[in-house]
């Protein structure tokens, strides 16, 4: 099963690795160009939206509108099993993008103090894999309710766009009563972190459910 | 060994098709006591049929005395079916057919009648 | 045993019911034709044969359990369109089969597809729509399973490929004595393949059987018109001309009638013939199927 898996999720696999490439020379350019410090970390908050709609929104709708999952589903293996691999498959990829991006991006950056308004502060922590998490849970399970991959990515794109915006206000809205040092940031980024993980894990229990419990129609 | 064919328009069913062409094999003496039929796989490799009518058709002539089915060896023939020379019929029914040419029946008339006769049927007049 | 059984089953989709109150008792080793006008319900009898759809109303089992998790070891399907795995070549399909299965036979496929000229190299959306269809067909036979559901296996087939199909088909039943159910709307391609029958009309069934009965059951009776037969049977269709009125009929008795002629008739007609008197249904009611089971 997790052959499968890997196998379809070569070409995500291939689009990550471009990723990597594109990480390691932005960053490069920075410590030869200190105009350019910060950048790498700045275009971070894009990378979600990768996730969710490139690793997400495919996982289900790209079975159902080539009919391969009247196949996947009929081999000796649960349709859960199934399910299970291509999320865990998916899972991995951003997780290891997400390392490789931090530990790359915390590398180059200079000393730095972590400010709720900082650009280091979706680098660091758990945040940036929670957001990963949320991120393919918010585009797998688009592609389970809407079976159509081009729906669920644009469904991917904004859903994971509006959450930023309204995680960042939020984190203002802390910021002005709490007012978070550097010392105590960690209680605010594991909140924030907990909760993101906790709504993925609904929505994954969400599109396990469409997917292995409702008729492929 | 003999070969079957299919007459898929005949509608004929297929194990009776199989049947026959044996039946037709054994009177013609193409195939003699001893000689081995194709095996169930062989048939459905050529004739792309379900095996278990080959395996009918081959019970039924082995009920009929024609072919022995040996365990782990395959269906031989038992009995010939070569119908024994007989001059005398076989002039009858030359005079007949001269006849009935007489009589201005065509080829198409005489093999009906003779397929009442063989039915025995009588034809009825209106 | 029983391969695949149906008692009470129906499947709704929004407000209509694809299948309604279907019994099915198929023993295990028949070569199942299922034919039926589009529409009649088919396609969704198969689905839910190998667990993709779940049944409305009513249950379905397969070798006596329902299709999902370790049954579906039992059943290999292939849909109408022959889904595959388009960006994969030939050799891995046959791996993701072996992976995916316990039973697989990988090196009888990998010499089947040999055999019919499929190049283990080649890429699935490079195939054309015979050799697509042999792979498909291909690695359901080679998962070894019980009971193999073909949806439409010859649409679109050119008569080689379909003679290829078909023979590949018949020679892993005569190996492994599985039980085979086929779909089409033609009935003529399936005649010499199949010695079973159920015929679905407007999602319920309207004729299941061995065909061998059903044939024995049926003829064309012919005689002069305003007449009618003396004997006990029920006629499905009926032609009348002048002269001559032509019943098919479903004989209880042979027919004792000097005037009348009764003749055999080829599967085809019998199909047809119900085919278009939808209403009438031949068809053992469920406690006779029931009976069937213990035997």
């Amino acid at each position: 099963m997790s052959w499968l898996a890997f196998r379809q999720h070569r070409g995500r696999m291939i689009g990550m690795g471009l990723i990597f490439v594109l990480w390691g020379g932005l960053c490069g350019m920075e410590l030869y160009a200190p105009v350019l410090s910060g950048m790498s970390a700045m275009v971070f908050a894009y990378i979600p939206l990768v996730f969710g709609v490139f690793l997400g929104a495919p996982i289900v709708s790209r079975e159902y509108e080539r009919g391969t999952h009247q196949f996947a589903w009929t081999q000796s293996v649960s349709r859960s099993q199934w399910f299970l691999w291509q999320v865990v498959v998916a899972l991995s990829l951003a997780l290891a993008t997400t390392a490789y991006i931090s530990t790359l991006v915390g590398f180059v950056t200079p000393e730095f103090t972590l400010e709720v308004d900082s650009v280091m502060y979706p680098l660091t922590g758990s945040v940036p894999y929670a957001w990963a998490v949320f991120a393919v849970a918010t585009g797998l399970l688009w592609s389970a309710i809407t079976r159509r991959t081009t729906v669920a990515m644009a469904a991917a794109f904004f859903g994971v766009a509006a959450s930023q915006f309204i995680a960042e206000g939020m984190r203002n809205r802390s910021e002005a009563v709490s007012h978070w040092t550097a010392a105590d940031i960690w209680i605010l980024q594991s909140v924030e972190a907990g909760i993101l993980v906790a709504i993925a894990g609904v929505m994954g229990l969400a599109a396990w459910w469409l997917t292995a419990r409702r008729d492929p129609a | 060994m003999i070969d079957f064919t299919l007459d898929r328009k005949s509608g004929t069913a297929t194990y009776a098709q199989l049947i026959q062409q044996v039946e037709h094999a054994l009177r013609l003496g193409l195939l003699m006591p001893g000689d081995q039929l194709p095996t169930a796989k062989q048939v459905v490799g050529r004739l792309a049929i379900n095996p278990n009518t080959v395996l009918r058709a081959y019970r039924e002539l082995e009920a009929r005395g024609l072919v022995e089915a040996l365990p782990g060896l395959g269906t031989f023939v038992r009995r010939s079916l070569v119908a024994p020379h007989d001059p005398e019929l076989e002039a009858s029914l030359g005079e007949w057919v001269a006849t009935a040419r007489e009589a201005g029946l065509g080829d198409d008339d005489m093999r009906s009648l003779l397929e009442f006769a063989l039915s025995g049927h009588r034809r009825e007049i209106a | 045993m029983i391969a695949l059984e149906a008692a009470g089953l129906g499947k709704r989709y929004r407000d209509t019911w694809a299948l309604r109150e279907v019994f099915l008792s198929v023993p295990q080793g028949r070569v199942v034709a299922l034919v039926g006008p589009n529409g009649a319900g088919k396609s969704t009898l198969m689905r839910v044969a190998v667990g993709l759809s779940r049944p409305t109303t009513g249950r379905l089992r397969v070798f006596g359990e329902e299709p999902y998790g370790e049954t579906l070891e039992r059943v290999a399907y292939v849909a109408q369109d022959k889904p595959l795995y388009d960006e994969f070549t030939v050799g891995e399909m046959i791996r993701v089969g072996e992976r995916l299965n316990p039973r697989f036979d990988a090196k009888g496929a990998t010499r089947r597809l040999n055999d019919l000229n499929v190049p283990g190299r080649a890429r699935v959306h490079t195939l054309s729509g015979g050799q697509r269809a042999q792979v498909a067909i291909t690695l359901a036979v080679a998962k070894r399973a019980d009971l193999i559901v073909l949806d439409e296996p010859l649409a679109s087939l050119d008569p080689l490929a379909r003679h290829e199909v078909m023979e590949g088909l018949m020679m892993a039943v005569a190996d492994t004595g599985m039980t085979v159910l086929l779909s089409s709307h033609v009935i003529a391609e399936l005649e010499e393949v199949c010695d079973h029958l159920v015929l679905l009309s407007r999602g319920r069934v309207q004729v299941a059987g061995d065909i061998e009965e059903i044939l024995q059951g049926h003829r064309l009776l012919v005689g002069p018109a305003g007449t009618v037969p003396g004997g006990s049977y029920e006629v499905i269709g009926e032609h009348r001309t002048e002269r001559q009125t032509s019943l098919l009929a479903r004989l209880s008795d042979p027919v004792h009638d000097p005037r009348w002629t009764a003749r055999e008739l080829s599967l085809q007609d019998v199909v047809l013939g119900y085919m278009r008197s939808p209403d009438v249904t031949h068809y053992p009611p469920p406690v006779l199927a029931e009976r069937g089971d213990v035997a």
